[in-house]
């Protein structure tokens, strides 16, 4: 087994992905607004929005502005997961001699499972057994 | 307050451009008639053998900076399947206006353009990629796509 992990360092932290998701949002409204104002100036814009009327366009943004809180979602759970999964590693193969009660359960996890522990059934659930508040 | 709201609102005033809709109005409402002219014609020997039989119906459009106005749709019958060629506005992005094909098997869009001098305008059949002008065979193609494939 060996004694230390590395990981990529590609995970990205929560406060990153939502100020991506708070500019994309932005981004997107300004778009909407240029969309929106190219019916009145008379602007040519992207042509996948040629013959839309103002009733087309505001759907349309709006479910680009829901496919994108479906993504920042599904990528705020994906970093949850690999902040959670990178504790556990790092509590076991950290090699401390001071381990505390988590460090221990995640150990004996580790014997059992390595890698392979899940984390819904098995971190999470043991840190509902050390912290069940 | 009161004075801070009477402020805003009049720069909001000022601050938008004044457009007089009324003409833009008249020429697509003439485009409109001229297509439909156009089409009776290119069907004009099937509608005399009762193969195709044409009639419309009355829309109200409202296109939230015009009073809502009455403009014509299109119906083309054959046999019992139907072919609606529905205005939807001249108010829209990158075109003067657009009347929607509509069909069993699909819609296609059709668009107004004006030109570059202004003073001509063109229907065009817009698809994905490209826009074709509509002409007798490029009408005759489009009415294909929108038809139902199996009877």
């Amino acid at each position: 087994m060996s004694s230390s992990f590395a990981s990529s360092g590609e995970q990205l932290s929560l406060t990153k992905i939502w100020k991506w998701y708070e500019e994309t949002e932005q981004a997107i409204d300004i778009y909407q607004q240029e969309v929106t104002h190219a019916l009145v100036s008379g602007k040519c814009v992207s042509k996948t929005f040629s013959g839309m009327t103002r009733k087309d366009i505001n759907p349309y943004f709006f479910q680009h502005k829901k496919e994108l809180e479906q993504l920042v979602s599904l990528n705020l759970m994906a970093s949850a997961e690999a902040s959670l999964r990178l504790d556990y590693l790092r509590r076991v193969l950290r090699g401390r001699k001071k381990k505390n009660k988590i460090d221990k359960i995640f150990k004996d996890l580790y014997n059992q499972k390595g890698n392979r522990a899940n984390l819904r059934d098995d971190i999470l659930e043991m840190w509902k057994t050390v912290h069940p508040e | 307050m009161e004075q801070n709201l009477e402020t805003f609102l009049r720069q909001k005033k000022k601050q938008q451009p004044l457009i007089d809709w009324n003409p833009k109005k008249q020429k697509w409402l003439l485009s409109v008639n001229e297509l439909y002219s156009a089409i009776e014609s290119w069907l004009d020997n099937l509608i005399k053998e009762n193969i195709v039989k044409i009639s419309y119906d009355n829309l109200t459009l409202d296109e939230y900076y015009v009073a809502p106005y009455v403009i014509r749709q299109m119906n083309i019958l054959v046999g019992y399947e139907q072919v609606r060629l529905e205005p939807k506005g001249m108010i829209v992005v990158n075109a003067v206006g657009r009347i929607d094909m509509i069909g069993d098997d699909g819609t296609l869009k059709l668009l107004l353009m004006q030109n570059d001098d202004s003073v001509k305008f063109q229907w065009l059949i817009a698809v994905s990629k490209e826009d074709f002008p509509l002409t007798k065979v490029s009408f005759s193609e489009a009415l294909e796509q929108v038809m139902r494939k199996n009877v």
